[in-house]
Order: structure tokens, then sequence, then C-alpha cells
């Protein structure tokens, strides 16, 4: 879901610790050269949980959208558009009671046999069991129960009708079908070692730090692949992923899209550099739980004293645009020109009026090029309004791990979630169960949750849209949101190959394709 | 009386000898030149600088060396030479204090360890060993995020992990002196060891410890761009030649100006005090002096 999402339960930490450890044991089996059957992709950072209960980082979302099946998922290409995956047929006619049919035949690695109904309904129903923990557990407040009908079908009981289950759930991330059989053996959850997945690859060696190899499945039988394994090679920094691939370590990366005028004009030796819009929102957030902040005056004079299209000028040489909310540009609950603006003057007043002259407050970031970038700008910015702002940046790990002292002592923090193309997606993590945990601008109105409500029984995407762009502004009003970007970021890959990607430029590992 | 009446001349005699001396030797007198503007450019960064360090002007940003801009501008558009001369100040602030503290810190321990109490030696060389058992930069990149990044904690590295280095000299040359005869002579005739430390054996033992300081100088300007490279050092809206670097490097596929105007100014400051500092152990060290 989010850029990472480590370190959310006392039990999560726990795990975390295991899971380096078992990871370092059983996946360390040596290196694997790059050839011409190998594709090396460049990734923030190692997976940290790659059980669609905790997900949380960039990769994790990487990982578990290739490695496990989900009835439909998002299809790689230029557009938004569902594909059927695991589900041979899926009827959404009566959005409170979902009927699916799974294709036969797709088996799980290690033994573990055929994917049926049952293992939809264990990995569905299994997010409601509170000893879980689920990270996710917001997103399946609807779900009644799965009915199996048959060894392939089923029906997914709701308890109001709701198109966001579909889009924002099932053929999401945290929709992934794992193995019902494999996760009772394992304890029912899993890390970084799942032990069945399905797919045309399958986790093969995995360095911490250095490298996650992925290699065939010599159990698929769906559609054939052009590459016999994927190297990921994480380098979080994009500027040093753009020199990794300059040097010829890498095949495919994101870099930023500050740079895509120089790569354009200077482009590594046999690159393909294109621009891609994606609809990861970056926000900064200001928690009103904190005292130093619990001032609406404070938090709508920071979000005037902040000169965001700067900031973006700065990150993205122009090419991204401020944003108006969560929803990005051309989907549903856009909003249309209401991006806020600097007003500084008006800034000092509201801080002069709050008695909170001469305040120091702290901005949390994760710590590459383009956040350190934003974050220097917004120093400047507060300190024209007599602000001092210390910068903390943080590798990701640190930046996403939250504990109740870390939690209380959040202030301002830059941000980027992955993106949903529907915005309910994002919103519906800001409610009060969430502070704590996901909502760490502490933001809590039960007119929200009204609303939010209301958006998930709307079918009708316009009366739908039009409820997203009320909360939007509710959010934007409470001072506790500063909405930055939709980022765009650049495609780097070599001319050998054809990427597969969603339209926002995340992977689809199966769909590469070499150039012939 | 006589003694303040009789000593100045010879004082200022022996000091303009030994600056000649230093000045004929053509590594001295570089280190001079190049230690005095660094100094010079640092104290007056004020007046030198164009522009104000810190001002941000994003559509001038990662521009070449120009009239406006004789260093280029970097990724905010800051003007690089103003950031390079304020990143001086910082440099040399780092360094000189560091090595002030160091030395302080390392000679008291070292004269107690060497000419205090017997039981005190075991425990103050035991943790002379433990703390220069640790890299300096792994011992950085583990304080660091307890600290946090900042001067103070630059600073705080580098003198814990020097002051060992300068205690174990002191405490090896005062267990020498003590042992001298005119050291027992005045234990003979019951001065309080506090004194003869302070009065007899220290002005006999600084002259080495402060050329040795001297050329550690440069080491600390490194150091404290390291760690600033590696983010545990000063923090924007500062300028250190280390973020300079740092930017330097994360851009370097845009411009490469910003690596030359971080390593400018380190290799210069690396060179010049390096050379003032061999030249001036040449000069006043008497094992070493040519002709002696």
């Amino acid at each position: 879901m989010f850029h990472s999402k480590i370190g959310k339960l006392s039990k999560s930490y726990q795990r975390a610790a295991r899971t380096v450890a078992v990871a370092s044991c059983v996946w360390a089996t040596g290196l694997v050269g790059a050839s011409a059957e190998t594709l090396r992709i460049a990734v923030p950072s190692d997976p940290g949980y790659l059980d669609p209960a905790y997900w949380g980082s960039t990769v994790d979302q990487f990982l578990i959208d290739n490695l496990y099946p989900r009835l439909a998922k998002y299809a790689p290409g230029d557009e938004w558009t569902i594909e059927l995956d695991a589900a041979k047929s899926v009827d959404l006619s009566d959005p409170q009671h979902i009927k699916f049919e799974l294709k036969p035949g797709i088996m799980w690695t290690g033994g573990y046999g055929e994917l049926t109904a049952e293992d939809v309904e264990f990995s569905l129903e299994r997010h409601l069991d509170p000893d879980l923990e689920s990270g996710v557990v917001t997103e399946f407040e609807l779900l009644e129960d799965v009915e199996v009908t048959g060894t392939y079908t089923g029906i997914i009981h709701l308890s109001e009708p709701s198109t966001t289950f579909w889009t924002s759930t099932l053929v999401y991330t945290s929709g992934a079908i794992i193995s019902k059989k494999a996760a009772e053996e394992a304890g029912g959850y899993f890390e970084a070692t799942p032990v069945a997945t399905t797919g045309p690859y399958k986790l093969g060696t995995f360095e911490p730090g250095n490298k996650l190899v992925l290699e065939l499945n010599p159990d698929w039988t769906g559609e054939p692949v052009d590459f016999d394994q994927i190297v990921l090679l994480p380098i979080g920094d994009e500027n040093a992923a753009e020199l990794a691939f300059a040097a010829g370590e890498i095949d495919y990366t994101r870099s930023s899209a500050g740079n895509y005028d120089t790569l354009v004009a200077n482009p590594p030796e046999g690159a393909v550099v294109k621009l891609a819009q994606t609809i990861d929102p970056l926000f900064l957030g200001i928690s009103q739980t904190n005292e130093k902040l619990s001032d609406i005056k404070v938090r709508r004079a920071i979000q005037l004293a902040l000169d965001i299209p700067t900031v973006i000028q700065a990150t993205t040489s122009g090419y991204g645009k401020q944003a108006t909310g969560f929803v990005a540009e051309g989907l549903v609950g856009h909003r249309d020109g209401e991006a806020l603006t600097r007003d500084l003057d008006k800034a000092r007043d509201l801080l002069a009026e709050a008695g909170a002259e001469g305040l120091t407050v702290r901005l949390d970031y994760v710590n590459n090029t383009e956040r350190d970038t934003a974050a220097q700008i917004m120093q400047a910015n507060l300190a024209e309004a007599g602000i001092t702002l210390e910068l903390n940046g943080q590798d990701e790990g640190t930046f996403w791990s939250l504990d109740e002292i870390r939690a209380a002592d959040l202030q301002l923090h830059l941000k980027a979630w992955t993106g949903n193309p529907d915005g309910y997606y994002t919103m519906q993590y800001f409610v009060e169960d969430q502070i704590g945990y996901w909502n760490w601008e502490g933001y809590a109105s039960d007119d929200y949750v009204a609303l939010l409500h209301e958006a998930r029984i709307t079918v009708d995407d316009t009366a739908r849209g039009e409820i997203y762009k009320k909360m939007q502004a509710m959010l934007e009003d409470s001072g506790s949101f500063v909405f930055v970007s939709q980022e765009p970021t650049v495609i780097l890959h070599r001319d050998t190959l054809e990427p597969g990607i969603l339209p926002d430029g995340r992977p689809v590992f199966h769909a590469f394709r070499k150039v012939k | 009386m006589s003694v303040t009446e009789t000593n100045p001349p010879a004082e200022r005699g022996a000091f303009l000898d030994g600056f000649l001396r230093l000045m004929s030797d053509p590594m001295g007198a570089i280190g001079v030149v190049l230690v005095t503007l660094l100094v010079l450019s640092a104290v007056f960064a004020g007046v030198l600088s164009p522009y104000d360090p810190a001002a941000i002007d994003v559509p001038s940003k990662l521009q070449a060396p120009s009239w406006e801009h004789w260093l280029g501008t970097d990724q905010l558009g800051r003007d690089v030479l103003s950031r390079a001369l304020y990143g001086g100040q910082i440099a040399l602030s780092v360094a000189l204090i560091s090595t002030a503290l160091a030395v302080g810190f390392g000679v008291i321990l070292g004269m107690i360890a060497g000419f205090g109490p017997k039981w005190l030696d075991n425990p103050i060389v035991l943790a002379f060993d433990t703390v220069r058992a640790y890299p300096v930069i792994i011992l950085a990149l583990a304080v660091g995020p307890i600290f946090g990044a900042g001067l103070n904690t630059v600073i705080g590295i580098l003198v814990v992990t020097s002051v060992p280095y300068y205690g174990r000299i002191v405490r090896t040359s005062v267990i020498a002196a003590s042992k001298a005869d005119y050291v027992e002579a005045l234990m003979a005739m019951g001065m309080s060891r506090a004194r003869i430390l302070a009065r007899h054996i220290l002005p006999n033992i600084i002259g080495p410890i402060l050329i040795l300081a001297s050329m550690d100088i440069p080491v600390f300007i490194a150091a404290e761009a390291g760690l600033s490279f590696l983010g545990v050092g000063v923090k924007p809206p500062q300028s250190s030649w280390g973020l300079i670097l740092d930017d330097g490097y994360k851009f370097i596929r845009q411009t490469y100006w910003l690596v030359i105007a971080g390593s400018v100014p380190l290799i210069t400051a690396t060179l010049g005090f390096t050379f003032l500092g061999e030249a001036l152990r040449d000069t006043f060290d008497p094992k070493l002096r040519r002709g002696v």
C-alpha cells in the first residue's frame, strides 16, 4: 500500500527480527550473475513483509503483486484497466455478493497443490481475525464472509453493496490469495519467506542489502516469459540507480523526473527514457496530535507558508503538477483548480494569533535526493514565516517504523503513499482507529467518517467522485495535510527490452519482453 | 621581574627566527600561504560571498560557472562559491575546536595516567584502547542517529576518537620526563605532583604535541566533510564542503562543477595544513632540524 509499512505492530517487530534471521540463512545461497536471460531491476529497498496482511514497502508490493494470484488485477499498459488473473470469471452485477470462478490447474509451489476457492476464503477472511493483527484490516471492513460453493467457485459477501471493495481491495495488493495449507503450516502468517506462490517466477536467493533473485517456476504452465531470472537490486537513491544504469549494472529503473531533461539530452548508451505520471500522492502530513501543532492556526500557517510550486519545480524540473488532493488528475474524485496558494503574510498573522512565533518543528522524510531537495525548500519557506524547520532525513525502514514513542513525537512528515486508481483506498486510512498506525496526522472527524461510509456504498462514479472531493477538502481544511503532487517518474530501460509496467511505472515482471 | 625584562627580546627573536626558517622551506611557505588564504576566506566569508549561501533560486539550478556565479549553482540554485566560503568556516571551526578539545582532554588524561596515582593508569589506558578500537566512521554511523546529525555531533565524535591518541602520547612523554633527575629532585624537595606536572613537565612535552595537533587539523577537516557527506555531519541550511560533495555526487550526470567546488577547498585545506604541520615539525623539532 504505502511506500513502507514496517513496524506497525509490536508483534510485527518480532516478526521482522525473525525475518532477517531466517531470510539470511535460508536464501543466502550464492551469487547469480547477469546474463542474456537475466533482467536486473533497481528497487528502493529490500523487501520487508511478503504476507499480504503486513505488506508495506514498494518492494513488498512489487513482489506480492508478482508472486501471488488475485481474482483480477490491474493490467500493464498505458490505461488503468482490470484483467482477470486467477479467476476465470467474476460476476459483479450484485455489488454486495461477488461471485467468482477460478481457473483450474493453477498450482502452488512447494507441492501445496492447486489453488481453490478455499484458498480465496482463507486469504480474505483471515484479515478479520483479530489475532492476525492484519495491517490492512481497514480494507476488509465490509467483508462478511466468503462462501465456498465448489472447488473453484465461491461468493464474497459484503455487509453493504460496494464498488470500492473491488477496485481498492480485491484487485489490489491486499487482495492477494495465499495457500491456506502453506499458511497454516507456517503458523498462520509469514514474513519474507512465503513457502507457496504461483506465477511464472518464484523466489530464489536473497542476500539482504545486496540482491533478491526470482527464478523460473518449473510448475508454471501459463504464458511463457522471456527472462529466466529477475534480479532485484536495492538502490535507495534514484540518482544512484541512474548511475548504476549508466554503468551497465541494471536494465530497468525509475529515476527522478528532475533528471528527465538531462537523460533525454544525454541518455546512457542503449537506454530508452520515458516519462510516466504516477498516481502516488506525495504529501506533507502535520500531526495535530502533537502539542506544538495542536492549534489549527499553526497548521494553517505552515500550509500557507509553503511554496509548493517551487518544490515541484526543483524536484521534477516542472514535469510535476501541484496536487489538489489524494486523487490524481483524470481519476474519479479529482479536485480541479483548488491547489493551496502561498500567503506568507497570512501565515505570519496566524502564527502571531496562535502565539507561536519562533516555533521550531521537525520534518521527517526518507533521505533520498528528491525528498531532501523538497525538504530544504520547505525549510527555507518556513524560515521566511519565522518557523525553524529541523530536517530529519531517515532511511526507509526507520522512517516508516512507528512505535508508541515515535507516534507521540510525530510533527511534520513528508511522504508518498502508493496510489490506487480509486481514491477511496488512500482516504479510508484517515480515521480515528488508524491514529498511531497510518493516520500520522491524527485526523479524526465524524463527518469525514460519514462521507467515507457513503463513498464506499456509492456505486455511481460521478456521485462517489463528488464525495471524494468533499473528503479531500475536509482533510486540507484541517490544516493537517499539504498535498504536494502525484509524482511523475522517469522510466529508464535498455533498448533490448520492452518493460511490462502499470500506467504509473510499477513493474509487472512477467510482462517484460525482449526486443526481437 | 628580571625574567620578564630579559626574556621577551629572546622570545621574539626565536619566533622570528623560527618563522623565517619555516618560510625558507618551500613546503612551509606553501603551507603558510594556503592556510592563511583559507583562514582569511573563512573569517571574511560574509564579506567575500556574493550571495546568501542559503538563498534558494530554483530557476537558476545546476548552472555552470558564469560571471554571476563563479562556481555555478547547486540543485536549489544556491551560489556554490558562497556555500564553499561558508563551508570553510564550518570546516575550520570543527577542526580547531575538535583539535583544541582533543588535545586538552588528551593532555589532562595522559598526564593523570602517566604521573597520577598508579591505580588510575590501567583504567585510563584501557579506556583509551577501547575507544581506539572503534573505527571513526563506524562509531559515527552508530552514534549519529542517536544524538542527531549536526556540528556538535561531529565535534563530539572527533574529540572522543582523538583523545586516546593524544592521551597515549602524553602519557608516554610524561612517564619518560618523570624519570629525569630534575623531576626527582623537585619531588625530593617536596613539590606537589600537580605543580611539577603543570610547571615543569607540561612545558617540556607540549611543543611536540602541538605540532602533532597541527598535522591533525587536515584530518579533522576531511573527517567533517566525510561525516557530512554520510549525513552524520552538518545539516542544511548550513553549508559544508562535504555537503557540496554529496550534492555533486548525486547530480554528477547533470554537472561536475559541484564535485570540483567541494573538492578544491578540501584538497587545498588538507595540503595547506599538512605542509604547514610537517614544516613546523621540521623547523621546531630539534632532532629533525637541519644542521643540528
